[in-house]
């Protein structure tokens, strides 16, 4: 049985997965901003590097950080409407029909979740493995203040990237009770 | 002929076989060049040395006295091709040749032409973490 808390759990997860999503874009955003600013012959090895290590392109990526934003917009936005049916006390036909709603916008993701996980995690997998690999960059590609900078940004962005993809193994669990009972 | 231009007639012919020497010793010598280590992949740059020189002469005579002798010498280097060598793979799997076709002499177009093959043989190391499927579904998530 989804109890009023469950719901509101779920948003409050929803909310940090939107902003999730939105840092995952604006960090690949940054990244290409900085690949840009390199030199024109290590431009296209970085960017190779980072596809067949992430699985996806930046552009990819940044597409799929939108979806994730966008399916956990409707999925608060759903919960919502389940969470008002118990707040406004209304009958359980109306609390069953927003759960309907609510089961139908969370398909997607409970489906796809186990690999949404799966590349965040490996995307973490491949940030953890970036300063090993600017350190061993030739020094005529990256300046060295440029290298320290880089390496630096780092540890953080995994902490963030690993972040999410715990919530989403969180949330998916969240969601497959929900949408179960 | 004066003697000062005999003198530089001698100067110049020395100076001109003295080339000619050296010219044949230079020119179509192969070089290799330091190893560029880019993870675990090496590069070896490979060059053509040519060598040119060239002479000049002058004489005086008695109603003129400026006389005068030149030469010059010069030396360019062609990269021709690249070695490339992957440390992981044993034998001679592991290692390519990139010749280039037109003989470039700058190592930043040498690298634009020679990248793709690099990245060729990174990509031969592993599969995509993700299959075209997962990839749909993401965009669809």
């Amino acid at each position: 049985m989804t109890t009023k808390e469950d719901i509101e759990r779920l948003i409050e997860s929803c909310k940090i997965v939107k902003s999730g999503a939105v840092e995952l874009s604006k960090g690949i955003e940054e990244f290409e901003n900085s690949v840009n600013k390199q030199p024109m012959f290590v431009k296209p090895f970085v960017k190779r590097d980072f596809a067949s290590n992430t699985g996806m392109t930046e552009e990819e990526w940044k597409r799929f950080a939108e979806r994730l934003r966008i399916r956990f917009t409707s999925i608060e936005d759903d919960s919502r409407k389940v969470l008002e049916t118990y707040e406004q006390q209304r009958s359980e036909g109306d609390t069953y029909a927003a759960m309907t709603e609510l089961k139908g916008t969370a398909k997607p993701f409970i489906d796809s979740g186990d690999t949404a996980i799966k590349a965040i995690a490996g995307f973490a997998t491949y940030l953890e493995s970036v300063p090993k690999k600017i350190k061993m960059a030739p020094k005529q590609f990256f300046k060295e203040e440029e290298k320290k900078k880089l390496i630096e940004a780092i540890p953080e962005n995994v902490e963030k990237v690993k972040g999410l993809a715990n919530l989403l193994r969180t949330i998916k669990d969240q969601l497959v009770d929900i949408t179960a009972s | 002929m004066t003697e000062h231009s005999s003198a530089a007639s001698e100067i110049l012919n020395n100076l001109q076989s003295i080339f000619k020497s050296i010219e044949s010793f230079f020119s179509n010598v192969e070089s290799v060049g330091k190893p560029i280590e880019i993870g675990n992949v090496v590069l070896i740059p490979i060059s053509t040395a040519f060598f040119g020189a060239g002479g000049g002469g002058g004489e005086s005579g008695r109603e003129q006295t400026n006389n005068g002798f030149g030469f010059g010498l010069g030396a360019s280097k062609s990269l021709i091709a690249l070695v490339i060598v992957a440390k992981d793979k044993p034998g001679t799997e592991g290692v390519h040749i990139h010749e280039f076709k037109n003989g470039k002499t700058g190592v930043g177009e040498a690298l634009v032409e020679v990248l793709p093959k690099m990245f060729e043989t990174w990509q031969m190391r592993g599969e995509s973490p993700l299959s075209n499927e997962e990839k749909e579904k993401l965009m669809n998530i």
